[in-house]
């Protein structure tokens, strides 16, 4: 397929992800928005299965054995669909909240490990990464850690796996001010290097990691719905930013409806 | 692409976003935010693409790890959110 079907196929299925948001509004449509949305995601992940299919290899490495590849990407799917199938099968009605916090937490570690091998990649061959790219790099890896811990914790609080209270300790908020400046000093530290850096790409991780808790664990039980909302919202820009990162369209688009609509949707609850 | 279109297009899928989410009953507050959940596991094209790039044993590694964690999100939020849906469908069906 050429680059410009492969980026039309794709538009189509951003337009069925806003079709489906649009559709899981109301009552009447709902079920069919969800379907069409999942329609979208079905084609987006066939069209990168084909685009992947004529990536060019070096020689030598993983990718000049596609045997490897094909095996790691079709193991890795069915692993992932398994296990996501039967989370859901599994679920109790009354722990939705939690198994999206859980997913939602999923999500976002997806998008910090993306972040991690591009960053990886570049830090093998030291080769320098463009501010724009080096920008939008630490950004998914800040969110997207955020959004790993910070849905672990509410998760932890609806399960009950950890006390549902609110959880608070003297000068927190200058705490998280100062954790956030550190990430961002840090962040900007890696920015403004020729070379990739290995301890500050650790720190803004580690960092990110530490915010979510933080911001998380002030947060009694009962607020937790509008939490997960927010820290979907999260995983969305996360994904949008990894779409920054590796120059892909429908990763930006998906993400910046995720990552809006998830705000919007937060206040309604409120 | 270059990097203003880019700009232009996540302005743009933002604002749309805002305008998506209407007057929504409260009722569908759970499985849209599921169902937006869903859409977020869209990460996995970047996750394949990272995987299928073959570029290290590393890197290639860390891409498995995204494409498991992904499609957990991915089938998970649909059909988790198909399962709210239909129980919400039978009760309006009661309601009648």
């Amino acid at each position: 397929m050429s680059h410009e079907i492969v980026q039309l196929l794709y538009l189509v299925a951003a337009v069925l992800f806003v079709v489906g948001l649009k559709r899981l509004g109301s009552p009447a449509t709902a079920r069919q928005g969800n379907l069409l949305s999942g329609a979208g995601m079905l084609l987006a992940i066939g069209i990168t299965l084909v685009e992947v299919g004529s990536m060019p290899h070096a020689p030598g490495t993983p990718g000049a054995n596609p045997a490897l590849v094909w095996g790691v990407i079709g193991g890795g799917v069915l692993l992932g669909s398994g296990l996501g199938l039967w989370q859901a099968r599994a679920v109790k009605m009354t722990s939705m909240p939690q198994m999206v916090a859980l997913l939602n937490g999923f999500g976002g570690g997806a998008s910090l490990v993306v972040g991690a091998a591009e960053f990886l990649k570049a830090h093998e061959t030291g080769q320098n990464i463009p501010l724009e790219t080096g920008v939008v790099m630490q950004l998914s890896l800040l969110i997207g850690a955020v959004t790993v811990t910070g849905s672990a914790i509410a998760f932890a609080k609806l399960q009950e796996l950890m006390s549902g209270k609110a959880i608070t300790f003297p000068l927190q908020n200058p705490t998280n001010l100062v954790i956030f400046l550190v990430t961002l000093a840090l962040a900007g530290w890696q920015v403004s290097t020729d070379v990739p850096l290995m301890a500050p790409f650790l720190g803004v991780v580690v960092a990110g990691l530490v915010l979510g808790v933080l911001l998380v664990i002030p947060i009694g039980g009962a607020d937790m719905p509008v939490v997960i909302s927010l820290l979907n919202s999260y995983s969305g820009i996360a994904a949008a930013m990894t779409g920054f990162v590796i120059d892909n369209e429908v990763l930006i688009i998906s993400g910046a409806l995720v990552g809006s609509s998830g705000i919007v949707l937060s206040s309604i609850m409120w | 692409m270059d990097l203003v279109t880019s700009i232009v297009i996540f302005t743009l899928a933002t604002f749309l976003g805002v305008e998506l989410i209407g007057r929504v009953p409260p009722t569908l507050h759970t499985p849209l935010m599921s169902g937006a959940n869903a859409v977020s596991g869209i990460t996995v094209v970047g996750a394949l693409i990272v995987a299928g790039g073959g570029y290290s044993t590393l890197v290639t590694a860390l891409g498995f790890v995204a494409i498991v964690l992904a499609m957990m999100n991915v089938v998970g939020g649909y059909a988790v959110t198909d399962r709210m849906l239909e129980m919400f469908k039978s009760k309006q069906g009661d309601k009648r």
